[in-house]
């Protein structure tokens, strides 16, 4: 066995290096690439002479149709073999005790997260390398613009950096190394499987994270109509302009842009994780800042929706078309309030249980205050509280509703007059009380309790009332029963606001089961209510736990009998 | 060098390590001892960086492992238990890895690839993969590896775990020769008796506890005064043992087949009567022996009975 010569960028990094030396051994790679090079080969092969053998298209479209399928094998490639790779070979690494090796070594962590980046996949790379040859043959058959393939190529690489970038967090952040496959097939499946879906109601943010739209809207399109697969016609997945705010942007930037900020923050928690294992995964700066980008992105998905005509119609017009109303429909302005204000939440909700600290980190970090004989904690500090943090989100969770709110109103689209001040202020009271509860929850219980606590007051009062609702159709009990889980209070709430605005002449709007009748409002405003007062509770126990841990933090600690 | 205050690792409501406080001099080959979940790999880990204090403080060569971790990193060489090794590299290609993360210039990095694995004895396995070493000499590979970049202290967790009795040897003769060269070590062993013979002090833990620390020499003073012997005798013991029994100061006697075992606080002048009195009472003595402490006898006198 001869190992090959390596070169380039990455000859510095011994990680990549490493990887190079053990995952390129010329046996394994020889093995691996017969096995990549024929199946490639066949794909191509069977489609082109598929296609040119019962004379269904010229031979330069089917040169054409060759390359979305070995589009496919590549994708195969990095964004499934690849992607295994990086999370088993991180977490095997991590299960056998080797990442402290590397811990302890004085590379940056810049470094080690590039070269495990690169490294792990390194075979798969360079069986991707291997099917380049058959789209060079394919291009110059069919004069594909080469053009159209670097732009494609290049989304193509930034998703499979993400893909990549999600294996390793998964790798370097479950708690039990084994854990870290499973976590990072879930994460790989929500992100980019599961939430695109959300494209379907106008929500694009997820849809671009993947190489869908840019595969079928700008590869196909290449082929004739009757080549393209039914993707395309179900109007999504389509290479368009994106709605954003007031404003259309061109699909690469806001590939570019939704994928540059979930590289950057992935980045940031694998950068955290090597830096000190014990370290949150977000700090409370960066959990902010991550924060506004996942409100900024929603909000611009939203706000489009909203005020745009064409991106509306597009969106809604298979809904219009059922409802037979024509233009905007109010109901549709509550789907997508409510839309946004559940994925805020959850955002909201998974950041701040992050970026809250055990009792433990408390007390270690007032210990660390007292050694270096500083007053207090400093507020980015793990060991601090994460209520200054929840609230900064809050408020930009406030103020962007706000806006958006205020944008709805000036549009007159919607609806004649704004809700009524007093559902607003119940609406508002109830969301602030719902974070800080949460927040409150996060802090003064562990993370296990935090956990199936909120499992039980959330799911067990959910699944309730929809036996309420389905067997008894009790619609009354079955939402008072529901109202202490936080996504049917976030919509009902909503639903409420909405109620009290006046319509457009001509125009009736559902927002809540017609059965609740007048008593939506006060069914909400309980809610609210009783979410505060657990809120004020909790933030009253969690102020005097952190005061004893101060104390004991502070003190000098003494020894065990 | 090494200085702890404190030390507190908690896993949840179980303390690992309570309360350690330890001071160990440059130069000293400090041997950490103790039954399985005594607390001597947190311990080490706290040392090695890789696991924050529940509280406590520590200082290594003058830096604070927990304000300068970086600093601190590059001055210790560690060697965990069950020592892992990239099994599809090679040994060479295995070493060369951490001699570039260590930034060790080129000239420099094959001169210390060599050395290293001369000192290891693992020159006919340069090109062998890690991966189909046996136990010992993957041991000797990590050990290797962990003195690269040549630093001041070394963390060796269990470095004598499933070695061969001549690898024994070869690791306590490296060892010895390292302290010699005034490096620090904290080793922590189960093979008590070797430790004896090239630490220059040890620390007994027990539950978290470091029960006893300090010299072997002055740990063998404070606790017991006996001093042990062997009477090797030309045919059964047992007349060896009837002339000691008369004899004032002389406890612990067992005859066996052809020795006799006792103990006495006497000094040097009534072990010489002691000899005196066993041959003019007709005993045929054909060896006497002072037998010397080991730390298996230490922790067993002090009561950490669990030592493997």
């Amino acid at each position: 066995m001869t190992t090959l010569p390596i070169s380039g960028p990455f000859r510095l990094n011994p990680i990549w290096q490493k990887s190079v030396r053990a995952r390129m051994r010329p046996r394994h790679l020889l093995s691996w690439g017969i096995v990549t090079i024929t199946v490639t080969a066949f794909v191509a092969t069977i489609v082109y002479t598929n296609m040119t053998q019962h004379h269904l298209t010229t031979p330069e479209i089917a040169a054409k149709a060759v390359l979305p399928a070995v589009i496919v094998v590549q994708a195969v490639l990095l964004m499934m073999f690849g992607t295994g790779a990086v999370a088993a070979g991180i977490s095997q690494e991590r299960d056998e005790g080797l990442l402290d090796y590397q811990r302890m070594t004085p590379m940056r962590p810049t470094a080690k997260i590039l070269g495990y980046l690169f490294g792990l996949p390194v075979r798969e790379y360079a069986l991707f390398a291997m099917t380049l040859p058959i789209v060079a043959v394919a291009v110059a058959l069919s004069k594909f613009s080469l053009l159209t393939l670097a732009h494609f190529y290049a989304v193509f690489f930034t998703s499979v950096l993400v893909y990549h970038m999600t294996a390793m967090v998964a790798g370097m952040v479950a708690p039990k190394p084994r854990l870290a496959s499973m976590l990072s097939i879930g994460l790989v499946a929500l992100l980019y499987f599961a939430l695109p879906n959300l494209s379907r109601v106008g929500i694009t943010f997820f849809e671009f994270l993947t190489i869908r739209p840019t595969f079928f809207g700008l590869i196909q399109q290449e082929l004739p109509a009757n080549l393209r697969p039914a993707a395309e016609a179900t109007g999504i997945d389509s290479f368009r302009h994106v709605p954003l705010y007031g404003g259309l942007i061109h699909p690469t930037v806001y590939t570019l842009l939704v994928q540059g900020f979930l590289i950057a923050t992935l980045f940031s928690i694998v950068h955290r994780k090597w830096r000190d294992q014990a370290l949150h995964s977000f700090s409370k700066v960066g959990a902010v800042i991550v924060f506004s980008g996942v409100v900024f992105f929603l909000m611009g998905s939203i706000w489009a929706l909203v005020v745009q005509d064409e991106a509306y119609s597009q969106v809604f017009e298979l809904l219009d078309r059922v409802t037979k109303r024509g233009g905007r429909s109010p109901e549709t302005l509550e789907l997508l309030l409510s839309i946004g204000v559940v994925i805020t939440g959850l955002a909201y909700l998974a950041l701040v249980a992050a970026i809250t600290p055990s009792r433990h980190t408390t007390l270690a970090g007032w210990r660390r205050v007292r050694k270096l004989g500083r007053a207090t904690l400093p507020f980015n500090s793990d060991a601090a509280s994460s209520l200054p943090a929840a609230l900064v989100m809050v408020a930009i969770a406030v103020v962007a509703g706000g806006l958006l709110l205020r944008r709805v109103d000036g549009l007159g689209a919607y609806y004649q007059s704004g809700p009524s001040r007093s559902t607003v202020a119940v609406v508002l009271v109830g969301f602030i009380a719902i974070a800080l509860f949460v927040q409150g929850l996060r802090e003064t219980v562990g993370f296990r309790i935090f956990g199936i606590g909120l499992f039980t007051l959330w799911m067990i009062p959910f699944f309730a009332m929809m036996v309420l609702y389905s067997a008894f159709e009790r619609f009354i009990a079955g939402t008072y029963a529901g109202l202490p889980c936080l996504p049917v209070l976030m919509v009902y709430a909503i639903g409420e606001m909405l109620r009290s605005t006046t319509t457009l002449p001509g125009v009736t709007a559902q927002f809540l089961p017609h059965e609740l009748g007048e008593r939506a409002g006060e069914i909400t405003t309980l809610g609210a209510g009783a979410y505060a007062a657990a809120a004020a509770l909790l933030q009253v126990l969690r102020y005097r736990a952190r005061s004893g841990l101060r104390k004991t933090g502070l003190a000098q600690p003494t020894r065990p009998g | 060098m090494i200085e702890t205050r404190d030390i507190r690792v908690d896993y949840g409501d179980v303390t690992a390590v309570a309360d350690v406080t330890l001071s160990i001099a440059p130069g000293q080959v400090y041997g950490l001892i103790g039954p399985n979940g005594a607390g001597k790999t947190s311990l080490i880990s706290v040392l090695a960086t890789l696991r924050e204090p529940t509280y406590g403080e520590a200082r290594l060569c003058g830096l604070d492992l927990r304000e300068d971790v970086a600093a601190v990193r590059r001055v210790i060489g560690y060697m965990p238990d069950l020592a892992p090794v990239y099994k599809d590299l090679r040994c060479r290609e295995f070493l060369d890895l951490f001699a570039r993360a260590y930034f060790l210039d080129r000239r420099d990095r094959r001169r210390r690839i060599d050395e290293c694995i001369q000192i290891v004895r693992l020159e006919g396995k340069r090109e062998s993969l890690a991966g189909n070493l046996s136990r010992g000499m993957t041991q000797r590979l990590v050990l290797a590896k962990t003195l690269l970049h040549d630093p001041q202290v070394l963390l060796l967790d269990e470095p004598a775990s499933g070695l061969d009795p001549l690898a024994r040897v070869d690791l306590r003769n490296l060892l010895r020769d390292l302290g010699r060269r005034g490096k620090t070590i904290i080793i922590s062993s189960h093979i008590l008796n070797e430790l004896s013979e090239f630490c220059t002090s040890i620390g007994i833990m027990e539950k978290g506890r470091l029960v006893l620390d300090g010299s072997i020499e002055t740990i063998v003073a404070g606790l017991n005064h006996q001093r042990r012997f062997t009477v090797e005798t030309v045919g059964p013991g047992d007349a060896a043992a009837a002339v000691l029994r008369t004899l004032q100061g002389v406890g612990d006697i067992v005859a066996e087949d052809g020795h006799c075992r006792f103990e006495s606080g006497v000094d040097d002048e009534a072990v010489a009567a002691i000899l005196a009195a066993l041959v003019t009472h007709g005993v045929r003595v054909k060896g006497f022996t002072e037998r010397r402490r080991g730390v298996e006898d230490i922790l067993m006198e002090v009561g950490a009975t669990e030592v493997a």
